[in-house]
């Protein structure tokens, strides 16, 4: 292909204090090309997403869009330049019409309907946005992207938890852009979406451009490779450790249910054990962690703790009979502002009975006990904000080890965390189930449940689509399972 | 173990040294204005006047703290001076158990609507506080009829000298404001109030009863509001229904210089005591100046968001 | 399609019931019931209405003011000092340019938060003391005036009860209609409703907020000149501007906007005023101590904040 390219990016890179984002991001999209972006989480893509819509701006590096040299100060500026997001969570303004979020973009209103119409769908203009469902509100999105006809389009997961007609009315829509010579970035977890629709696919990994290749059908092993790049990982944790697992139970979830997702959901946790959980987005483990940590309460269903059935009112009753919770989102488990200390010696202070005099001498005992087994870097201790992703993450599991727990709630714990402290966090939970304590670890990274857990279930629309022993734990399974297919045996 | 050091980051203290330095520097300006001030008794006067500003100060930087605003103190103080004095006829422990009583009602609604039902605070205690004037207006003309005067002890403990420079109402301060440094660096309490203001879901998700504490902090706000009604009554003699009204804001401001974010979780009462400092001496020298109360108040708030703009670039930086 | 409207109106269609039941009650009250008696209505709200809308819109677009009704003071002190004895088509220009300075003020107070990122509540604390001194500079007594024929035309006379009419009208006609139609107007509600997604729809969140802070002002400041046209004079009272500021939260509120930004409109601030004039009015009627509406008026905010938010957390977790 000796066109030239729609959009060239050289030499990118962003880091947000620290914390390198973007080392040295190079990257070319031609005219008439769907170019799949993929990554590892915390690889730099929605930080290359970002700086090429205008929502920040790179600190070094250049960006052509059809031949000439641009910056893009705003998410306005880029759709100007020709260049259109469409992001997992919507950029529509929720308590105004859809007409009048039309109106605020300057989007033509004959042209929408028009999109619209060809996507075969239906929509009330005077509806506010958030009366309206989320896949129909992406699509709306979408739609309004399409209405500026963009000579680069970019869908950021737009297809995680889209139902499957919807799914597949998005791929039309890029082979449709194709067609009229025009360009898409696609961002997705869905690998197979990727060999189906794609002409390329670039690979970040640690901020930079690890691989690009055409994405044929079985470039699937390439893709996972260039991802995770780093084989240590899984050299270093392999599989021949024993499973020290009691058979006596310690949590059993008995048809649980909630919200919209989570439909029903019945599993067991030993003793000692690590249970892991695998799930494509949007499959109702969110809600179903957040009901066993006493966040959210159940629709049904039964939990039952050591042979007793508990209800739980608040988290401090989950936590009192021995049931702590690690978040996905490390900003609803830190006081930013607070010092490591502090934060690690958060839960102490439940119940009225602590309000009083803290007890230094056993505070500084516990505390430097959970910074010298986690590890954890105190440099900048006087504020866990200005720690890295990985310290937070060992500093929002550290409070745990503090107070003591009989089961641990990890949900995707290594989710934008470097390598090496990956490995440290695995490692950690093996150390807890060595000890005799559960954990239900959820990831986002299916390879990892190998690693770390001693058996795993996977969801599937809010329900347990498989139950796997630790050697049938492999990626392809799980996949297979997490998107609702039969196991292979 | 350092551990009473650790309590402070490098940015607290180099934002302390620059409270201290305009401080001095005001401190300065108006001693050259003002030769009498830098006398022993102008100073003790100077505190004594700051007494009631730093009790207010002191419930404004819990509530504060926690992520709320208490905006009904001017009326929770008022009303606790209205109490005292009504009910000090028939002896002044009846009329101080009356004025806690009315403190802690006052602060525990307050404190079960945030805390609870999830009301904005400032809408919640602006509210409140029109509640109260109305009751306040109405009772005294009927169930609150009586005395306005208020008890010579209390007059006593808020105006007498010991020793000048020091007075009772220094000494009351240093041993509340003492008692609330304590509680706010020692106590499992303190540590939650600022834990709940930083980030309440996280304290929620760490098994902490964020009500327990919004409750807690919002009846300490009223208590120590209700005390420096006192004061104020105190040094004026009688009560009035504008009795605290010009030192809400004042409250909210002393709080604000001294570095404690409104939206909580930062900070603490070493500064709103700076703050109060300020504030105090800033009001000294305007009214020496013989500045027009409407430049006074031009200069006060010009002042004030000067300060709160520099520390909030201050924070920023590092 | 209809049925939404209405659940969409029905906030507003709750506050016209109240209204009019309330005022046919008030109106069931008096011998007689003529324009007269509606001009009288009409002038006790104007002023409050007016600013209810102001901070109606600034809590639209996310922000609060609490110096909205020391703006409203400040060019009510403007217009009675200058215009005092001065020919109609003078008084006709100083309004215009008075109103241009609400803008200005209200336009600074944006651009200082935006700058500043002070949060609103500390930036407009310290602004009302600023804009309460300098109406207290301009004008240090009550007194004033303004030219009596521009007066009538804002104000009417005996039992002219139009022109006030259009005074309250006129500015939801001729400002706020088109720019609700307007990409501003779109941009305010955006940027209270969410200011991520805002942002990524291509907002420019601090210069709408300028705009933002710049209408309210606007509003203030009509308010601020329809006050010396019923008053004939100018009364420079930090009192006045609190209470105002006070009632126009409370009037945002009541009619139907949301603290959280993002919702509501002007219409139901302004039929809120109305309410919030009728309840004083009534217990006057019957003998009750005024100092009841207060009582009222605090409650009624925070039970509707209240329910407001009830409601909302409802819908979410459905």
């Amino acid at each position: 292909m000796s066109q030239s390219p729609i959009l060239k990016i050289s030499h990118l890179s962003k880091s947000y204090g620290p914390v390198i984002a973007l080392r040295d991001a190079n990257f070319e999209v031609l005219p008439g090309e769907i170019h799949a972006l993929l990554g590892a989480n915390g690889a730099g893509k929605s930080t290359l997403v970002k700086i090429l819509t205008g929502v920040i701006t790179g600190d070094l590096g250049v960006i052509e869009v059809s031949g000439k040299q641009i910056t893009f100060t705003s998410p306005d500026n880029a759709r100007k330049g020709g260049v259109a997001p469409v992001f997992q969570d919507p950029a529509l303004i929720p308590d105004i019409s859809i007409q009048r979020n039309l109106h605020l973009t300057g989007t033509d209103k004959s042209r929408f309907l028009k999109e619209i119409l060809a996507m075969g769908l239906e929509v009330d203009l005077n509806k506010l946005a958030s009366e309206i469902e989320l896949p129909l509100l992406r699509m709306i999105d979408l739609a309004r992207a399409l209405s500026h006809d963009p000579d680069l389009l970019i869908l950021d997961e737009i297809t995680a938890a889209l139902p499957v007609d919807m799914a597949e009315k998005v791929i039309a829509i890029m082979g449709a852009h194709k067609a009229k010579g025009k360009s898409v970035i696609f961002i997705s977890h869905r690998l197979a979406e990727i060999e189906e629709i794609c002409d390329r696919a670039t690979v970040l990994r640690d901020g930079i451009n690890v691989d690009t290749f055409d994405a044929a059908e079985g470039s699937e092993e390439r893709i996972v490779a260039a991802m995770l790049g780093d084989k240590n990982l899984s050299n270093t944790r392999n599989l021949n450790r024993v499973n020290k697992a009691s058979s006596e139970v310690l949590l059993k979830v008995d048809s649980l249910s909630g919200g919209k997702l989570l439909k029903s959901v019945s599993f067991q946790v030993h003793k000692g054990e690590v249970l892991g959980v695998a799930a494509l987005e949007g499959q109702g483990q969110d809600l179903l962690f957040e009901i066993l940590a006493g966040e959210t309460k159940p629709a049904g269903g039964k939990i039952v703790v050591n042979g007793k059935e508990v209800t739980f009112n608040h988290p401090d009753d989950a936590i009192e009979i021995g049931i702590s919770y690690v978040p996905g989102d490390r900003k609803s488990a830190l006081m930013p502002q607070r010092s490591i200390r502090e934060n690690l010696a958060l839960t102490r202070m439940r119940g009225l009975r602590n309000w009083g005099q803290i007890k230094f001498k056993d505070e500084d005992e516990k505390v430097d006990g959970a910074i010298r087994s986690l590890e954890i870097d105190t440099r900048a201790r006087s504020q866990v904000k200005r720690l890295s992703g990985g310290n937070q993450q060992k500093v929002t599991i550290g409070r745990w080890v503090t107070t003591g727990f009989d089961l641990l709630l990890c949900f995707d714990p290594t989710r934008g965390i470097d390598v090496g402290t990956k490995g440290q966090i695995y490692e950690l939970i093996r150390k807890f189930a060595d000890e005799g304590k559960s954990v239900l670890l959820f990831t986002s990274e299916l390879r990892e449940i190998a690693l770390a857990c001693d058996r795993a279930i996977v969801l599937y629309e809010g329900k347990v689509q498989a139950n796997l022993e630790h050697k049938d734990c492999d990626e392809e399974s799980l996949l297979n399972a997490a998107h609702g297919l039969a196991v292979k045996k | 173990m350092g551990k009473i050091k650790s309590l402070f980051s490098g940015r607290l203290t180099a934002s302390m040294l620059s409270l201290w330095s305009i401080l001095i520097v005001l401190f300065i300006i108006t001693g050259l204005v003002d030769h009498y001030f830098f006398t022993i008794p102008s100073i003790g006067v100077t505190f004594q006047l700051a007494v009631p500003l730093g009790l207010l100060a002191a419930g404004q930087t819990i509530c504060m703290l926690t992520g709320g605003i208490d905006l009904s103190i001017a009326m929770i103080a008022t009303g606790a001076a209205f109490i005292v004095s009504i009910k000090s006829p028939s002896g002044l422990g009846m009329a101080i158990f009356y004025a806690t009583l009315y403190c802690i009602l006052i602060g525990a609604i307050n404190g079960l609507a945030v805390g609870l039902l999830g009301m904005n605070p400032l809408i919640m205690t602006l509210g409140m506080n029109a509640v109260l004037i109305g009751v306040f207006t109405v009772g005294i003309t009927t169930f609150l009829k009586g005395s306005s005067t208020m008890p010579d002890i209390i007059i006593k403990l808020s105006t007498a000298s010991i020793i000048d420079p020091i007075s009772w109402p220094l000494v009351l301060w240093i041993l509340i404001g003492g008692f609330v440094l304590y509680l706010l660096k020692q106590t499992g309490l303190g540590r939650l109030i600022y834990a709940v203001g930083d980030n309440a879901k996280a304290a929620r998700l760490a098994g902490i009863r964020v009500w327990k504490v919004q409750l807690t902090a919002y009846i300490l706000c009223a208590l120590l509001g209700g005390l420096a009604g006192l004061m104020i009554g105190g040094q004026s003699g009688a009560v009035a229904m504008s009795l605290a009204d010009s030192l809400v804001l004042p409250s909210v401001a002393a709080v604000v210089i001294g570095g404690t974010s409104i939206m909580g979780g930062m900070g603490g009462y070493t500064g709103s005591i700076m703050g109060t400092l300020i504030l105090t001496v800033l009001s000294y020298l305007l009214a020496t100046l013989n500045s027009s109360e409407a430049v006074k108040q031009m200069i006060y708030g010009a002042i004030v968001l000067a300060l709160a703009w520099t520390y909030s670039k201050l924070t920023e930086k590092s | 399609m209809n049925m939404m409207l209405v659940k969409r109106q029905s906030w507003n269609i709750g506050i016209v019931l109240i209204a009019t039941i309330l005022g046919a009650w008030q109106i069931s009250r008096l011998p007689v019931f003529g324009s007269y008696e509606a001009r009288t209505f009409l002038l006790g709200i104007l002023p409050i209405a007016l600013l209810s809308m102001g901070q109606a819109i600034i809590i639209i677009g996310g922000g609060i003011n609490l110096a909205i009704g020391a703006e409203s003071v400040l060019i009510n002190c403007l217009a009675a000092r200058f215009m005092v004895g001065k020919s109609f088509i003078a008084c006709v220009l100083l309004t215009l340019l008075f109103l241009l300075v609400s803008i200005l003020v209200g336009a600074l107070t944006g651009l200082i938060i935006s700058k500043s990122k002070i949060a609103d509540i500390i930036v407009t604390l310290a602004t009302s003391f600023i804009l309460i001194g300098l109406a207290m500079y301009i004008q240090p007594s009550p007194g004033g005036g303004m030219n009596l024929t521009l007066a009538q035309m804002i104000s009417g006379k005996g039992s002219a009860f139009l022109p006030p009419l259009i005074t309250l009208i006129l500015p939801l006609v001729v400002i706020w209609l088109p720019l609700y139609r307007s990409r501003t107007g779109i941009a305010m509600f955006a940027i209270g409703s969410n200011k991520d997604s805002a942002f990524l729809s291509g907002v420019n969140v601090d210069f709408t907020r300028i705009k933002l802070y710049a209408v309210g002002g606007l509003f203030a400041g009509i308010s601020g000149i329809a006050l010396t046209a019923i008053t004939l004079s100018g009364s420079p009272f930090a009192s006045i501007s609190n209470t105002a500021t006070l009632n126009s939260v409370a009037g945002a509120v009541l009619g139907g906007v949301a603290l959280s930004g993002g919702v509501g409109g002007l219409t139901g601030p302004a039929l809120a005023a109305l309410i919030l004039y009728f309840i004083p009015t009534i217990l006057l009627n019957y003998g009750i101590d005024p100092a009841y509406s207060q009582i009222i008026t605090g409650a009624l905010t925070i039970l509707v904040v209240l329910a407001g938010g009830l409601i909302r957390n409802r819908g979410k977790k459905n």
